[in-house]
């Protein structure tokens, strides 16, 4: 080979070389943990909190009067104890002593009372989470305002709430709320602007301090934060479109933790060394809603309106299996439209008269059933049935399972077809669309609250809308014995009584079948294991993220000190020299520049 | 007819073109099915009432007639409305997002180019020889490959297996200040993915083109008078065979944009492509309704300064 281009190949090898070696030394520096945020959609922050309370970033800045334990049980967070009067219409709050803002402004009861005034009169997504304490005023965007002397604050440690009527699920709405900064937001009209993340304040463990469109969202530790300052000096929300490069991220160390992994990956990643895995349930149920109109929107008969073809449709599916094979272990079988892990004020609500799984699986009832209902098979199959289902919502794991479903429906001559939409035609078809559908089965899911409430109110009561365009009861389930329940619910204060009100739906529910509850979401989570002090478990269930982590857990979390190597530990890598890489690199380039021209002149001359 | 009267007619064209193709956006974003607040109001806690106040306050409430009318002036006054979900001017939003476009678009282009050309070129040199068979192998191998594919394939080779680049993003998570060769690193997955992707259109429209003319006479003219073969290709027959390839050029700045769409997704670059996927399936009409604008306008005139080009670059071309 010629001399120059012997020199030229080398100064290319040098150059490749130092670029790549770059890469094998984990651009991090210390005390920083990486969260990949994979499926949860990212962009959904306009960091307003008044707009979309993206879970993540409320729960890390700003904190609740009140927090749940990893049992899913409350405890104190800003309040260090609370009262309710016997007539339900005083709550009282007492916050912590010393409690302060990342600025070192103290939190008072003023901040609560200015919380509760924003929200209800600027935030057209939240105002009606709390209308015992509001008036009607067309002045404001929400057409509420607080009402005067709903919220009274006699000292700064102390906030009372007068409530016009009893509610029971004020407490939970109230006190699960974020409290904002008052010294911060007073003046600012969030109908209209965004917090300035280089000033904010928070009450938090971390404080948000620098947000890249589609790319990261940072915090800072907050050193005021009332648990300690925190160990780690950063948490860093690095954002991916797709969960497989996340997932190859969190195996080559640029991201140190992640949530909500795809089932079927977790072998995969359990098989990394220096990764720990693990399964915690969290907080969001998924079931097929059936239409329960007569007839479709095409004016066809709907099989499904009959009682003893959903129950026969139940019958024809063996979940276990089902859920085994698409899931690989990482659900928990559903029976009760109330999910296991929420506990209402420290009591459970489940039903445990409702048998697991809900309806035995046995084909043969099934088809008896469908014969009995009239749906005989005729040309080798009874009646066909479409479901439809958000495309990648339930990932690959979820396709799987309807797939399964439809074989196991075709033995009893039940023709399913999937429809798969993506996310927003989906939404329209099951919710928005006016009723009746033009579906006969739909793959939902529903992120669970600490008030039981929520499952009751909008699975299956047809109050206020629920079943109409935009209803959240797509399936038009209309029980008025179910609602009644669900209205006494929401006004019993007493929390035994309230609770079997719950439990008394639960079991009318599994009766009727408007829904066939398939599973409670398992999360599957991985940390590198040099990080340690991650406690799962339902850590705040009013912010969806972290629904299988103790969020304030993080505030713990520290980095394992390696004093020796195994194959299954990995160490804190010392941070890349750009700057030397940068100098081979030039120096890499120059020489094969002189070169080559070293060389034409060599040519010329000869 | 001279060429400022030719501008000034594809100008004009240009323009009605795009109010063509803004008024198809408008319409064809509406006809799909599911709208902003499918997502917006997809929280079922949102009473009824809190519906219509969300709809009213993001202008959804209005009929679509009057919606478009707004459209149209916001187009031609520039504003192009403010963002569902960013709360923020759409012009501003997606200002944020060029220089991460240009980034990854513009030494795309240039390597795409380069590296066609150099393939096309050696191509032709000797038709149907074993380099010409493997260079247009290589090229229709790449091609026919689905973008996102093609990403996740590099991805593990050479995040997860070897370890040499990133798994994504424009910079390192924790880069506090700008470093080109961090940013470098993270170029080279995403743009080698739409360079392999989009070379075989150029290497084999070259390749076809600079055969044609290494037969013409004058070429057998050079040969006759003794110039090497290097001189011949690159200093007589390059510059007539590259002709087609301006053409490709104008075109070529739509597939980018396409290819960059997915490719985006996969590497998590957040540029416009990104931001397109992310707008299109949340249907926030204002910032997909002003990249579309822009999109089209690219293309567009892009097409007419490719043309404009060529009149330059050929002197047989007029223009009539």
């Amino acid at each position: 080979m010629k001399g120059k281009k012997k020199i030229v190949l080398a100064c290319c090898f040098l150059a490749l070389t130092a670029l790549g070696m770059s890469g094998l030394t984990a651009a991090q520096q210390p005390n920083v943990l990486v969260v990949a945020l994979a499926t949860v959609q990212p962009e959904m922050t306009d960091l307003n909190p008044t707009k979309m309370l993206t879970s993540y970033y409320t729960a890390l800045a700003y904190l609740n009067l009140i927090g749940w334990d990893k049992d899913g049980k409350v405890e104190p967070a800003l309040a260090q104890s609370w009262n309710i009067s016997p007539d339900g219409l005083t709550y009282t709050f007492t916050l912590r002593d010393g409690l302060k803002w990342s600025d070192g402004q103290p939190i008072t009861s003023e901040d609560v009372a200015f919380t509760f005034k924003v929200f209800t009169e600027q935030s057209e997504f939240w105002y009606y989470q709390w209308t015992p304490i509001q008036v009607a005023d067309s002045k404001t965007i929400t057409g509420f305002a607080l009402r005067d002397g709903a919220i009274t604050t006699p000292d700064p440690k102390t906030v009372i709430f007068h409530l016009t009527a009893p509610s029971a699920t004020f407490f939970i709405y109230a006190a699960g709320w974020c409290i904002l900064p008052k010294h911060y937001y007073e003046g600012m009209d969030l109908t209209k602007q965004n917090p300035d993340l280089s000033t904010i304040v928070a009450s938090g463990p971390f404080v948000p301090r620098q947000y890249i469109p589609g790319d990261r969202l940072v915090y800072d530790a907050n050193p005021n934060y009332y648990g300690g300052k925190p160990a780690l000096d950063q948490i860093i929300f690095k954002f991916y479109r797709d969960s497989t490069a996340a997932e190859v991220a969190l195996q080559t160390g640029e991201v140190n933790y992640m949530q909500d992994i795809p089932p079927q990956d977790a072998t995969t990643l359990r098989n990394v060394p220096g990764l720990q895995v693990a399964n915690e349930q969290n907080q969001i149920n998924i079931f097929i809603v059936f239409n329960l109109y007569p007839k479709l929107a095409d004016g066809s008969a709907n099989p499904v309106s009959n009682l003893n073809v959903r129950k026969a449709i139940a019958m024809s599916l063996d979940l276990s299996n089902i859920l085994n094979a698409s899931l690989g272990g990482n659900y928990k079988q559903a029976n009760q439209i109330q999910v296991p892990n929420m506990y209402y004020l420290g009591k459970s609500v489940t039903n445990s008269s409702i048998p697991l799984p809900e309806y035995p699986y046995d084909t043969a009832a099934a088809a008896k059933l469908l014969d009995d209902a009239g749906y005989p098979v005729k040309d080798g199959k009874r009646f066909s049935l479409t479901l439809v289902m958000r495309l990648g919502r339930w990932g690959t794991a979820g396709y799987k399972m309807m797939q399964l479903v439809q074989s196991m429906l075709k033995v009893v001559k039940i023709d399913l077809q999937l429809i798969l939409m993506e996310t927003t035609s989906a939404m329209q078809s099951i919710y928005r669309a006016a009723p009746p559908k033009d579906w006969n089965m739909a793959l939902a899911s529903i992120s669970s609250s600490p008030d039981p409430d929520v499952n009751a109110y909008f699975m299956v009561s047809s109050l206020a809308g629920n079943i109409g365009p935009g209803g959240f009861n797509a399936g038009g389930y209309d029980n008025a014995f179910v609602n009644q329940l669900v209205i006494l619910g929401q006004n019993t204060t007493d929390v035994d009584k309230r609770v079997a009100v719950y439990q008394r739906i639960s079991g009318i529910v599994h009766q009727d079948l408007p829904v066939l509850e398939l599973y409670y979401q398992t999360e599957v989570i991985a940390w590198n294991k040099k990080y340690q002090g991650f406690i799962l478990g339902l850590g705040n269930p009013m912010h969806d993220y972290w629904g299988a982590l103790k969020y304030q857990s993080l505030s713990q979390v520290s980095i394992v000190q390696e004093t020796t190597t195994t194959s299954e530990t990995t160490t804190t890598a010392a941070p890349t020299d750009y700057t030397t890489i940068s100098v081979v690199v030039v120096l890499a380039v120059v020489v094969a520049v002189l070169a080559y021209f070293m060389g034409r002149r060599t040519k010329k001359a000869t | 007819m001279g060429l400022g009267s030719y501008i000034g007619r594809r100008l004009t064209i240009a323009v009605g073109l795009i109010f063509v193709v803004a008024t198809l956006n408008f319409a064809i974003l509406h006809i799909a099915p599911g709208g902003p607040e499918a997502v917006l109001l997809q929280n079922p806690r949102i009473t009824p009432q809190a519906r219509v106040l969300i709809l009213k306050s993001f202008g959804l409430d209005k009929p679509l007639h009057e919606q478009y009318l707004l459209y149209l002036k916001g187009l031609l006054t520039g504003n192009w409305g403010t963002s569902y979900f960013y709360l923020q001017p759409s012009f501003d939003v997606i200002a944020q997002r060029i220089p991460a476009t240009l980034l990854l678009m513009i030494p795309t282009l240039l390597l795409t180019i380069s590296l066609g050309v150099l393939l096309g070129v050696f191509s032709s040199r000797k038709p149907f020889s074993l380099l010409d068979r493997a260079i247009s192998s290589f090229a229709f191998f790449f091609y026919s490959m689905p973008a996102f594919w093609l990403g996740f394939v590099l991805l593990t080779i050479f995040a997860l297996f070897f370890r040499v680049l990133p798994a994504g993003g424009m910079t390192s998570v924790t880069a506090t200040t700008f470093n080109f060769f961090d940013y470098a690193r993270h170029l080279v997955l995403p743009m080698m993915t739409l360079t392999l992707i989009n070379v075989a259109n150029f290497a084999l429209l070259v390749r076809s083109s600079m055969i044609e003319v290494l037969d013409q006479n004058y070429i057998v003219t050079a040969r006759g008078k003794g110039l090497t073969e290097q001189m011949i290709l690159y200093r007589h027959a390059l510059r007539n065979g590259l002709l087609p390839t301006v053409t490709m050029i104008g075109l070529f700045v739509g597939f980018i944009l396409q290819g960059a769409m997915l490719t985006e997704t996969v590497f998590s670059w957040p540029g416009l492509g990104l931001l397109t996927f992310d707008s299109i399936f949340r249907r926030d009409y204002p910032i997909v309704l002003s990249l579309l604008f822009i999109f089209s306008t690219m293309i567009i005139l892009s097409n007419l300064i490719t043309d404009i080009i060529y009149g330059f670059l050929d002197p047989r071309i007029t223009y009539d």
